[in-house]
């Protein structure tokens, strides 16, 4: 998968569980806070994003990302994995 | 035991300046910073948190709500002795406040999630493998008692004030009653210059009616003693 198609999955992922991202412009720099997730929407758009991906992240890793720029260098850095379940 | 005076503050739909009008004139400029669904979880987070110190008993108008040095909520502007946490879901923001002593306070935290489906049971990244064993073991349907375990979680890592960059393996659920609606959640992880022994915290949950459907807060308190 591409970077773009990577954020595409991100983006569709934040727009069907962040109720504050539906309709919106989404781009890297923002964070899913900026869109008034709450820590419970984080984790899902993380985890299934990393299942259709087909990418596993650390949790040290994840940890330390500030915004979907972040996490998408995470998961295009990651290995992609033949199984993920997140 | 310190007494922790919990607050609710439901988003009522007025408009942000209505309730950014409601805050300190330190918080509003914080408020000027985030936009949209994030600028009113602010806001209503720090009303929370004055109607939880107000009820305290302590003279809320010469304080208002700073940050510290992980970013976390915290009173300023006055020695009165205060400490808050604040959560925000949905359309509900809540804190606590509690009396505390300079280097002698308890570590307490709050959280609240909208009750609604999740798989987050059986996320590798919210929950150790032996989480998710205990999650499964109880008789509550995976999906509730997955937030359950992770509202319980979210207060302990609030208590401790990790910062950002920490996440949820720094801390594991190990007592997990979801009829009970108890939890034990021990620290994995020390905070970066601490050095005392590892904590517990208890933590007690409940589900309440929120504007828009149920809503599940825990409150995570430090055990202290034996």
């Amino acid at each position: 998968m591409t970077r773009e198609e990577m954020f595409d999955v991100v983006k569709a992922n934040m727009s069907t569980i962040i109720e504050g991202a539906r309709g919106k412009e989404i781009s890297e720099k923002q964070s899913m806070k900026d869109f008034g997730a709450d820590s419970l929407e984080m984790v899902e758009v993380v985890s299934r994003s990393m299942k259709q991906c087909r990418r596993k992240i650390k949790r040290t890793e994840l940890a330390q990302a500030k915004n979907l720029g972040d996490l998408l260098d995470l998961l295009e850095k990651a290995p992609e994995a033949t199984a993920v379940t997140v | 035991m310190s007494r922790v005076l919990t607050a609710f503050c439901a988003d009522d739909g007025r408009p942000v300046a209505a309730l950014e009008a409601e805050l300190r004139p330190h918080e509003q400029v914080q408020a000027q910073a985030h936009a949209g669904r994030r600028r009113r979880h602010f806001i209503l987070g720090r009303l929370a948190a004055h109607s939880a110190i107000h009820q305290l008993g302590v003279g809320a108008t010469e304080l208002w709500i700073a940050a510290d040095t992980v970013g976390a909520p915290a009173v300023a502007g006055s020695d009165a002795g205060v400490a808050i946490s604040i959560a925000h879901s949905g359309l509900l923001a809540i804190a606590c406040a509690w009396a505390t002593q300079a280097g002698r306070g308890r570590r307490i935290g709050i959280d609240v999630e909208r009750l609604r489906p999740t798989d987050i049971a059986s996320s590798r990244y919210a929950f150790s493998p032996r989480e998710r064993q205990l999650v499964r073991a109880t008789d509550v349907d995976g999906s509730c008692a997955g937030l359950l375990a992770w509202v319980a979680k979210e207060a302990a890592w609030k208590a401790i004030r990790f910062s950002a960059d920490v996440g949820p393996d720094a801390l594991e659920v190990r007592g997990f009653d979801p009829d009970g609606l108890t939890a034990t959640v021990i620290e994995r992880r020390r905070r970066e210059g601490e050095h005392d022994a590892r904590k517990t915290f208890l933590v007690r949950l409940r589900v309440l009616a929120g504007p828009d459907g149920e809503y599940v807060v825990a409150l995570a308190r430090e055990r202290t003693g034996r």
